[in-house]
């Protein structure tokens, strides 16, 4: 058998403040609830460079209409298509400060998301081939497969496909009956300890949900998509919520 | 191994011994002063996993033990 280690932290926080004044035992819980996905998202690039801006803008939008062609060749819609218009960078990959080593020229690049929808999803094998045929197809023609922030969480390394579903709201709900589900018994804990009994619950803050939860925050590039929760996994999304639940005693 | 749940009642049960203890510590300071819990904050260190292929328990690099951790934030009076 493991031997198990507890660690353990308290605080004491003296009253200074007289906002908080009120009795009350809050617990921080945490809910989940899986979803099945409905919706993947392919993360490519369309990326061209050049000496001067305007040549690597011409060159991208050459490259942007190609890709768009080839789609709709391969049978995808516009619904499923969505470039997120060009952007200009200093070229390749490096940081460049004034005064320091100065870029040679431009890159201009176009993030491209393709979605395909749950009719595709039912058979992963029929998924992966339709995958690997969009991928194979738009990288022939210059689309560069990206690394978002989906990827660092899978154990596999880069992914470049997010599952996803369209509306969460059904599974958000039962990640908040399930937070509720286990902060009670812990105030319960709480209170039996202080020798006080729980009378009904004040107030409840959602403290974490979604992207927000994953990321820290709007600052990366998933907001691009409309879609709160993306797991690297086709047979699961995980829909998760934190909540702070305030309960009343006496 | 023993349930996750299991683990957490009992760094529930240490962390409050620890801050019963601390709030005796400052009730002695202030004997002419009563010393009242107002409010207690329980706040479960997240167990959830960032890897999705992992389950959602605690996780250890270590082969012979798992840590969990709870943290009570306790507001007290003295009246």
């Amino acid at each position: 058998m493991q031997r198990l280690i507890l660690g353990l932290f308290s605080f004491l926080i003296g009253l200074a403040a007289q906002s908080d004044l009120r009795p009350a035992i809050q617990v921080s819980s945490a809910g989940k609830a899986v979803a099945k996905p409905d919706l993947a998202i392919a993360f490519l690039q369309v990326r061209s460079s050049a000496p001067l801006a305007n040549d690597a803008l011409e060159q991208n939008k050459k490259k942007v209409a190609e890709v768009k062609a080839k789609l709709v060749s391969l049978g995808y819609k516009d619904e499923q298509i969505r470039f997120t218009g060009n952007r200009f960078s200093p070229t390749g990959q490096g940081m460049y400060y004034p005064g320091g080593q100065r870029p040679t020229g431009f890159d201009v690049y176009n993030n491209l998301y393709v979605t395909l929808d749950a009719s595709d999803l039912k058979s992963i094998d029929g998924f992966n081939t339709k995958l690997g045929t969009l991928l194979d197809e738009l990288s022939k023609i210059g689309a560069q497969t990206i690394n978002m922030p989906i990827s660092s969480i899978s154990m596999g390394g880069a992914s470049v496909v997010a599952f996803t579903v369209r509306d969460a709201a059904a599974y958000e709900k039962k990640a908040y009956q399930d937070a509720m589900d286990k902060a009670r018994p812990i105030a319960d804990d709480i209170a039996k300890r202080m020798k006080v009994a729980i009378t009904g619950i004040e107030s409840v803050n959602i403290a974490q949900q979604g992207r927000q939860q994953m990321y820290g925050g709007p600052a990366n590039p998933l907001d691009e998509l409309p879609y709160e929760y993306l797991s690297s996994s086709i047979d699961e999304v995980p829909v998760r919520v934190r909540l702070d639940v305030r309960y009343s005693y006496k | 191994m023993r349930e996750a749940s299991e683990l957490y009642e009992v760094a529930t049960a240490k962390a409050w011994i620890d801050a019963e203890m601390r709030l005796s510590e400052i009730a002695a300071a202030a004997p002419d002063k009563k010393l009242e819990i107002v409010s207690v904050h329980y706040d479960r260190l997240p167990g959830e996993s960032l890897i999705e292929e992992l389950p959602d328990e605690p996780k250890s690099s270590r082969p012979d033990a798992v840590e969990v951790a709870v943290r009570l934030r306790i507001r007290y009076a003295l009246r």
